[in-house]
């Protein structure tokens, strides 16, 4: 699988293609590319390994862009996708529940 | 005047550009170019004419460089800085507005704590002017020189005791309710 770093120029690439195609929308793609942006250096920053997952999501977005047009996937879906991404990596993960003795009241 | 909007694949291009060519440093163009998105989407959103007209300026002078030769262009480390110096002139006017008021504002919180028991009321007047401060600390970060002067009126009408703690509360949130 590819690094999430080794993606990026081509997700520049759709991003300099979507500014130039939906000409109504620009500040709507801007807007949700610089939550993209700000999603993907939270994977970078978080303390839990979260760059695999974030890969896989962009790899996907990527991959519907090589399909016809109405399975395109949106920025606004990648921004909504990498933010699950990093909020599961937020979460602490399963512990086993404690002993009775060792509980804490 | 050209507008913001038009620069943008322009822009984009040069990001792309860059990603590619400095692939080594993804990292830092990721981090350079989110933060001047960033900036870039906040300025516009404010709508000031004269912000825009800035915004225009220096994203010309960032794709006017990139035309020239190599050790004439400007780095995406220059477009993030000089977008946050345009925020930043912005919010000086913000905070030039409103600094005056928040002496005032403290002294009268002060007051009317020391004017209370501790009671339901003293609870009322902590959460009141909670929220005030939070509400200000929204429009304090918000460079529309408009909405900085409600907030002035609100403050004056507030400090001269012509209207209420529940009404500068009330005032101050629909303030914030039209940017947030």
């Amino acid at each position: 699988m590819k690094k999430l770093h080794d993606l990026l120029p081509e997700l520049g690439k759709i991003l300099a293609h979507d500014f130039e195609r939906f000409e109504i929308t620009r500040m709507d793609i801007l807007m949700d590319y610089a939550r993209v942006f700000d999603k993907l250096l939270d994977v970078l920053a978080s303390p839990y390994p979260a760059e695999e997952e974030a890969s896989k999501v962009i790899e996907e977005f990527l991959t519907s862009r090589q399909k016809p047009y109405g399975e395109w996937k949106s920025p606004d879906w990648l921004a909504y996708k990498l933010n699950q991404v990093v909020e599961r990596a937020r979460k602490p993960k399963a512990q086993k529940p404690l002993a009775e003795d060792e509980l804490p009241f | 005047m050209e507008k913001f909007e038009d620069l943008l694949p322009e822009l984009g291009r040069i990001f792309a550009y860059d990603l590619e060519r400095f692939k080594d440093y993804w990292f830092d163009v990721l981090y350079h170019y989110g933060a001047a998105f960033d900036k870039l989407f906040y300025i516009v959103g404010v709508e000031n004419p004269d912000l825009e007209k800035r915004v225009v300026e220096v994203v010309k002078e960032f794709i006017a460089s990139r035309q020239k030769p190599y050790e004439e262009w400007k780095t995406y480390h220059w477009l993030s800085d000089e977008l946050k110096q345009v925020m930043g002139e912005g919010l000086n006017r913000t905070y030039e507005a409103l600094r005056g008021f928040v002496s005032l504002l403290v002294r009268r919180i002060a007051e009317d704590g020391r004017n209370t028991g501790f009671s339901r009321s003293f609870y009322d007047i902590v959460s009141d002017y909670s929220l005030i401060m939070d509400y200000l600390m929204a429009i304090f970060s918000h460079p529309d020189i408009d909405i900085v002067s409600e907030a002035e009126e609100a403050l004056e009408a507030f400090l001269q005791g012509k209207e209420s703690r529940e009404w500068l509360k009330y005032r101050l949130g629909r303030i914030v309710d039209q940017f947030q």
